[in-house]
């Protein structure tokens, strides 16, 4: 049992948990938690709920999720207090590829799919040259995820559904960047977010003739890779997002597959 | 802790040095467990279930969570027959544990093949039969809920296969004994009791099921008491030895089967919350043996019989 350490709501249904880890982690970016809430005793809810690691401190040994209230598990976490003992298992899955030297990179991340992008912007070699692409539906959405990236020295590109914070529409716009007048040649992407977005956001790589890669999600189990609930289609045959993901290479996914 | 108590137990012809197994389908091939500990500290491992041909399993949403509950639509993913002799047999052929193979098919004839082709190799210590599956050629109706096809399945794969054959049965069933008789008489050794139940969850924001596939398999401690009470029934007409499967998170589940008569139990939805959940039952049991004054487990095999129920 882990100590929870902090649980705050940083937006309306989104929340900030933050937990004390018992040993030292090697925690990469893009790697989840499989967390088990519980009422009491009960076996119900019964599955652990995953949430992708929003950053990790080392030092003082603190994992850090945000997650946002979509059914009974992730309500009765937000009932969670400072000082509650909470069941974790992780580090789990594959993580994002680091080691990219004097590179473009762009990172696109659509609502709850920024979340993984922190950790991961604050790992990547500050040699390189980093573009952040955020998208959500609204400003109440957006401000506060987008807030933890303005210390970090990058690009930071805004754009919500109703135009309410940043630019208005999607992260189509923010990379098809003509618009904005200084058209950047990335050399690889970092995608994670809603369906739509991936889809288009793989065909848009392609078009480009850019690598990439992107977290995936999909309702899950074990996280272990025993169950096979969340196998993901890709071209080259099915890959477990527990265990072979989240991150899967852009070009293989079989997004709707 | 008195380590003396004496947890050994047999399902039929098949000895094993403790009584908790994982279920098929909660343990892949056994790599991933091995992670975790020693497999031997396992009564056995019943692998994920094979088909003949490689199948890619169906879309997602493959599972639902409901009250104390799991529905899962998996589709059997598997790498097929050939596949599971050539990547996984060799894992398993290492594993210091008993470990059955679970055969799944469509027709008569698939599981007659799946039997024939298991029975070139070793390397495994038997088959697990999964009459659950639906009868293609019979409507779709699953296989196990027809005692003539229960009889006609398990006695194809007792002419292709010597070894131990334990067959699991549906509950979806309203009389599991003709069912388990016609399995006894195929030449089955064991049962395992039972499979998930069939069940569905509803989106209401969506207003669509969640499972892709619609409906799927409910397990967990939702459906304990059903396997539970047909461990009993099978128990109490003494027809094959009874491996209790069925919503086991705890030791006081896996005592509850005993005390109905299972031989050994198999731990499923529990490995999927925790991995370690076999192990931890496996200690409970020697502390709940040893606390309650037994020697051995075999004293609390079927001992609900004896003082039985009013109209027992």
């Amino acid at each position: 049992m882990t100590e929870v350490i902090r649980n705050d709501q940083i937006a309306k249904r989104i929340y900030l948990l933050k937990i004390k880890l018992n040993e030292k982690k090697v925690i990469k970016p893009g790697q989840f938690f499989n967390l088990k809430v519980r009422d009491g005793e009960s076996y119900d809810p019964l599955l652990r709920r995953p949430l992708s690691v929003f950053d990790y401190n080392s030092v003082r040994n603190e994992v850090s999720f945000i997650y946002q209230i979509v059914g009974r598990g992730t309500r009765i976490l937000s009932k969670y207090k400072n000082g509650d003992f909470i069941d974790i298992q992780g580090p789990l899955g594959n993580g994002f590829t680091l080691g990219f030297n004097e590179n473009k990179l762009v990172l696109a991340g659509g609502g709850m799919g920024i979340v993984p992008l922190y950790y991961l912007a604050k790992n990547l070699g500050s040699d390189n040259d980093l573009t952040l692409c955020l998208g959500a539906a609204n400003r109440e959405v957006l401000k506060p995820l987008a807030n933890y990236f303005a210390d970090l020295a990058i690009n930071l590109k805004l754009s919500t559904d109703d135009g309410s914070f940043g630019s208005q529409g999607n992260i189509s716009c923010l990379l098809n960047n003509s618009s904005l007048g200084n058209e950047i040649e990335y050399d690889y992407l970092y995608g994670c977010g809603p369906k739509p977005m991936l889809i288009w956001l793989q065909t848009w790589l392609s078009e480009e003739g850019i690598p990439g890669e992107f977290s995936l999600e999909e309702r899950m189990a074990c996280g272990n890779g025993l169950c096979l609930s969340c196998s993901c289609k890709t071209t080259s045959g099915n890959k477990r997002l527990c265990k072979e993901g989240p991150v899967l290479p852009a070009s293989e996914v079989i997004i709707n597959g | 802790m008195d380590n003396q108590v004496d947890l050994k137990t047999s399902l039929g012809s098949l000895q094993l040095e403790s009584p908790v197994m994982t279920a098929s389908g909660t343990c892949g091939f056994g790599r991933e467990l091995a992670d975790f500990y020693d497999l031997k500290e396992l009564g056995g491992l019943i692998v994920k279930g094979i088909t003949i041909d490689p199948r890619d399993g169906n879309p997602t949403p493959r599972i639902a969570e409901t009250a104390a509950g799991l529905i899962n639509s998996i589709g059997l993913e598997n790498p097929g027959l050939e596949g599971f002799i050539e990547d996984e047999l060799p894992f398993i052929k290492n594993v210091n544990t008993k470990v059955l193979v679970n055969i799944s098919g469509h027709s008569l004839d698939d599981f007659r093949r799946l039997a024939a082709g298991l029975a070139e190799n070793d390397g495994f210590d038997g088959i697990e039969v999964n009459v659950s599956c639906p009868n293609i050629k019979g409507g779709g109706l699953a296989f196990g809920t027809d005692p003539e096809l229960v009889y006609k399945i398990t006695r194809l794969v007792r002419k292709e296969y010597t070894g131990f054959i334990m067959v699991k049965l549906t509950p979806n069933v309203s009389n599991i004994i003709p069912i388990a008789n016609s399995a006894a008489e195929g030449g089955a050794d064991a049962l395992a009791v039972a499979n998930t139940l069939p069940g569905m969850k509803i989106d209401i924001d969506k207003q669509k099921p969640v499972l892709a596939t619609g409906s799927g398999g409910l397990s967990g401690p939702a459906i304990k008491p059903v396997a539970l009470r047909l461990v009993y029934e099978i128990a109490k007409n003494d027809i094959l030895p009874v491996l209790g499967v069925g919503g086991i998170m705890a030791v006081e589940d896996a005592v509850e089967y005993f005390l109905a008569g299972a031989k050994a139990i198999g731990v499923g939805t529990a490995t999927l919350v925790d991995p370690y959940a076999p192990i931890k039952i496996k200690n409970g049991l020697r502390k709940y043996l040893n606390n309650n004054n037994f020697k051995s487990l075999n004293e609390i095999i079927g001992l609900a019989h004896k003082e039985g129920a009013n109209n027992d």
